[in-house]
C-alpha cells in the first residue's frame, strides 16, 4: 500500500492549522491584487499613447481634407502637403497583447509606435517615441506588475512555508522517529515538501489567474499558460527548499541557505549573465551610432546642397517639383550611406541578444521572467517583430509615393475619402520560445530533484 | 530477534563501537549500560539502519539491516529520549499518521484509542493538541504506537530519562507488558535500579565494547551498582 496518502494527508493537517499559511496568502493576494493594478492602469496608459499616436495621422489628414475642400471650393489650387504622396503622413502601433497587465517586461525598452512619413530614414521612424527608460522612478524601483510579484516575491513566500520543514524535524528529533519507520525517506520528505508547497503554490496561482482574468478577461490559453509557468517556477522552488533541508541540520541554516539561494538566483545570477553576456558581446554604443549616423546624414545632405538648391528655382516639368526629385535622389543616396550603419548597431545588439538568449537557460528568474513576459506580449521578440513590421511597413510607403511621382498622380479627394493604407500589427509565433522556457524551467526542476534523490539515496544517516 | 555479529562502527579514526556481539530473544529486555559514548546509542542506530557498520552485521529477525532497511523497520520500534510529536494535531492524530508510516492496516479511531488507553494515556487527552503534552505523554503515544504495530522488537534509547518516578514505574510496566507480549526489547538506559528490575539480561558497556553481560537474577542492585563503578573505573 502506498504511504505517500497517508503522508500527505498528515501534511495538509498540519499545513491547514499553521497560521502562517493564511497570513502568506493574504501578503500575496495583497501584492498580487496591488501588482494587477497598477499592471493594469500601465497597459491601459500604454494602449492610449499608442492610440493617440495613431489618431495623429487620421486628425492630419482630416484637416488636410478640410483645407483641400475649402481651397477647391474658392477655385484655389491645393498645392504641397494637400496634394503629394511624398507627404503622406502614417502611424504604425503596437498593440497591447491581451495579458499586457502582466508584465511590463521590456516593453519601456523598445518603442510602441512608429511615425512614417515616404522620405523618412526608416530606422528613424521610432525615434519620436522612445520613451520610459529615461523615467528615474521605472530605473528605480522597476515595476509593480504581477511578473515581478511571480518572479522576485513568491519565491519568497514558498521559501517562508517551506524553507525548514525537515530541518526543523532533525532538529526537534521528530525525524528521527520517523525515519525509524518503515518508509523510504525518498517518499516521506519529497511528499511533505510537495505538499507543504502546493499549499502556498496552488492558491497563489489560482489567485493570480482570477486576479488577471477580472483585469484582462478573454484569454483563457494565455491564462492556462501563465498557471502554467507559475506551478513551474514555484515547483522549482519548493524542489529547491527540499534540497536545502536534505543539507542542513537547523532551521537557522536552513533560512539563511534558502535567503542565500534567493539572492543569488534571483538578484545575483540574473544580473551576473547580464555582465557575461556584455563581456561577450559588448553592446554597440547609442551615442556612437547616433552620432554616426548624424554626421553620416549631414555629410550626405551637405553633398546634395547645390542640387537641393537649384532644385528650388528649377522647374521639373512633372507634377511633383523639382524639390522633391531632388529630395528623392538626396534620400537614395542617404539610406544607402546608412544602411550599413544601422545593420552594424543592429548586428551589434543581436549578438548580445543572442548570448543573453543562451544564458538566459542557467537562470529560472530569468527564464519565468522572460515566459511571463512572452505572455504579456511584452518581450523583446514581439517589440524587434514590430520593428521590422514598420520598416516593412515605411518601404511600402514610399514605394506608394514613388509610384505616385513616377505616375505623375496628385492626391484628389476621393483618395482622402478612401483612406490611406494602414498598419497592421501581426503576431509573431510565440510558443516555440514559450516551451523553451517552460521546458527550461521544468529541467532545472528536474535537476534540483535528481540532487536530492543522490542525496536521498545515501541513506537516512545523511538526513539526520 | 535482534541481533549484532561483531558490529563496529568507526568514526574516522575512533572506533565508537568494536566488534559487539549480542542477541536478544522475543520474550527478553537487554539493558545496556554504560556511560556516554560508551557506544550504546551507536549501537541502537545501527539496528536502525541510521549509521552504516564499518564492519559486522546488525540483524533484526535474521535480516541483515543493510540488506532491507525498510523490511526490518517493520519489525522494529523506536523509542528515543524524547519523542517528538508533530504540536498540531492530536494524540490520536498523531498515532494515526506513525501507525500510517508504520504500515498498521487496522488504524480505525477505534483501535487507536484503544492502544492509547493501553498506553496509559488519559481518554481526554487523546483529542487535545499533542503541543501541551508532557514528556511522560509523549512516552505513551510512543508505546501505544508499539502496541498498534504489535512490534516484534522495541529499541528503546534512555525512554525514562527526566520522567517523574511515577512516570517512570508505569513506562516500565508497559515495558514489561510488551515483553510478556513476546517482544525483545532492547533498552538502552542509565537508571541502574530499573535496568536490574525489568532487564532479563544486562550488557556493560565502556569504549565501545561489551564488557559484561550478566542475568538480571543472579545479582542485587547494589551489587550491580558496585560492578558498574568498578566497570567504568577501569582503563582500557
Amino acid at each position: 500500500m502506498s504511504l505517500i496518502p497517508a503522508i500527505a494527508r498528515l501534511e495538509r493537517r498540519r499545513v491547514l492549522r499553521d497560521r502562517a499559511m493564511p497570513l502568506l496568502l493574504l501578503v500575496f493576494a495583497l501584492l498580487a491584487g496591488y501588482a494587477v493594478f497598477s499592471g493594469a492602469r500601465w497597459a491601459a496608459a500604454r494602449a492610449h499613447a499608442v492610440e493617440q499616436v495613431l489618431a495623429e495621422a487620421d486628425e492630419t489628414m482630416a484637416l488636410r481634407r478640410e483645407t483641400f475642400v475649402k481651397m477647391t471650393a474658392k477655385g484655389e489650387k491645393p498645392n504641397f502637403g494637400l496634394i503629394y504622396a511624398t507627404a503622406l503622413p502614417f502611424r504604425a502601433g503596437l498593440p497591447n497583447a491581451p495579458l499586457a497587465a502582466l508584465s511590463a517586461g521590456q516593453a519601456e525598452g523598445y518603442p510602441a509606435a512608429a511615425s512614417i512619413a515616404p522620405f523618412l530614414d526608416p530606422y528613424a521612424i521610432f525615434d519620436a517615441h522612445r520613451s520610459g527608460l529615461e523615467n528615474p522612478a521605472i530605473l528605480g524601483a522597476g515595476r509593480f506588475d504581477l511578473a515581478f510579484v511571480i518572479v522576485f516575491l513568491l519565491p519568497l513566500l514558498l521559501i517562508a512555508a517551506t524553507y525548514d520543514f525537515w530541518s526543523r524535524e532533525v532538529e526537534s528529533g521528530s525525524a528521527r522517529i520517523q525515519l525509524a519507520q518503515p518508509v523510504r525517506p525518498a517518499v516521506l520528505i519529497l511528499t511533505r515538501a510537495a505538499v507543504r508547497g502546493a499549499a502556498l503554490l496552488v492558491p497563489a496561482t489560482a489567485i493570480t489567474v482570477l486576479l488577471l482574468a477580472l483585469a484582462a478577461p478573454g484569454d483563457l490559453a494565455g491564462l492556462a499558460l501563465l498557471a502554467l509557468t507559475i506551478l513551474a517556477y514555484g515547483s522549482f522552488w519548493i524542489a529547491l527548499a527540499a534540497l536545502i533541508n536534505l543539507f542542513v541540520r537547523s532551521s537557522t541554516t536552513a533560512a539563511l541557505a534558502c535567503g542565500t539561494a534567493w539572492l543569488g538566483l534571483v538578484v545575483l545570477l540574473p544580473a551576473a549573465l547580464a555582465a557575461a553576456t556584455e563581456l561577450a558581446a559588448p553592446a554597440p554604443s547609442p551615442m556612437a551610432y547616433a552620432n554616426g549616423v548624424r554626421a553620416a546624414g549631414l555629410e550626405v545632405r551637405a553633398a546634395n546642397a547645390k542640387a537641393i538648391k537649384a532644385a528650388a528655382t528649377a522647374e521639373s516639368g512633372r507634377a511633383y517639383p523639382a524639390t522633391l526629385w531632388a529630395s528623392r535622389r538626396e534620400i537614395g543616396e542617404r539610406d544607402a550611406r546608412l544602411l550599413p550603419l544601422h545593420h552594424a548597431y543592429a548586428e551589434g545588439a543581436a549578438r548580445g541578444r543572442s548570448w543573453a538568449d543562451r544564458l538566459r537557460f542557467l537562470s529560472p528568474a530569468v527564464l519565468a521572467q522572460d515566459a511571463l513576459d512572452r505572455l504579456a506580449g511584452t518581450d523583446a521578440a514581439r517589440a524587434l517583430a514590430f520593428q521590422d513590421q514598420a520598416r516593412s511597413f515605411a518601404g511600402q510607403t514610399r514605394r506608394l509615393a514613388f509610384d505616385w511621382m513616377d505616375q505623375d498622380r496628385l492626391l484628389t479627394l476621393a483618395d482622402y475619402d478612401h483612406g490611406l493604407p494602414r498598419f497592421a500589427f501581426a503576431e509573431p509565433r510565440r510558443g516555440i520560445a514559450l516551451a523553451a522556457d517552460l521546458g527550461a524551467l521544468g529541467l532545472l526542476f528536474i535537476l534540483v530533484l535528481a540532487l536530492a534523490a543522490l542525496r536521498l539515496r545515501q541513506g537516512a544517516a545523511k538526513l539526520l | 530477534m535482534l541481533e549484532a555479529i561483531s558490529l563496529t562502527k568507526d568514526f574516522g579514526t575512533h572506533r565508537a563501537l568494536d566488534g559487539l556481539d549480542l542477541r536478544v530473544e522475543p520474550g527478553e529486555i537487554l539493558c545496556l549500560l554504560g556511560a556516554n559514548g560508551a557506544g550504546k546509542t551507536t549501537t541502537i542506530n545501527l539496528f536502525l539502519g541510521f549509521l552504516e557498520p564499518s564492519s559486522g552485521e546488525a540483524r533484526v529477525d535474521g535480516i541483515d539491516v543493510r540488506a532491507d532497511p525498510v523490511g526490518t523497520k517493520r519489525k522494529l520500534l523506536y523509542i528515543p529520549e524524547q519523542i517528538s510529536l508533530f504540536g498540531e494535531l492530536t494524540g490520536l492524530e498523531n498515532l494515526e499518521y506513525f501507525a500510517a508510516l508504520s504500515g498498521v492496516e487496522d488504524r480505525g479511531p477505534a483501535r487507536l484509542r484503544l492502544c492509547l488507553g493501553h498506553a496509559g494515556l488519559a481518554r481526554d487527552a487523546m483529542d487535545r493538541r499533542a503541543a501541551g503534552y508532557s514528556k511522560g505523554m509523549r512516552q505513551k503515544v510512543g508505546l501505544a504506537l508499539a502496541i498498534a504495530k504489535q512490534s516484534r522488537a522495541l529499541l528503546l534509547d534512555e525512554p525514562t530519562s527526566g520522567l517523574d518516578p511515577q512516570a517512570s514505574a508505569e513506562f516500565h510496566e508497559l515495558i514489561v507488558r510488551q515483553r510478556d507480549a513476546g517482544a525483545a526489547i532492547l533498552m538502552v538506559t542509565h537508571d541502574l535500579f530499573r535496568a536490574r528490575e525489568v532487564g532479563t539480561r544486562i550488557g556493560l558497556m565502556r569504549s565501545g565494547r561489551l564488557r559484561t553481560m550478566i542475568d538480571s537474577a543472579d545479582i542485587t542492585a547494589s551489587e550491580l551498582e558496585k560492578l558498574y563503578l568498578e566497570e567504568m573505573k577501569c582503563s582500557d
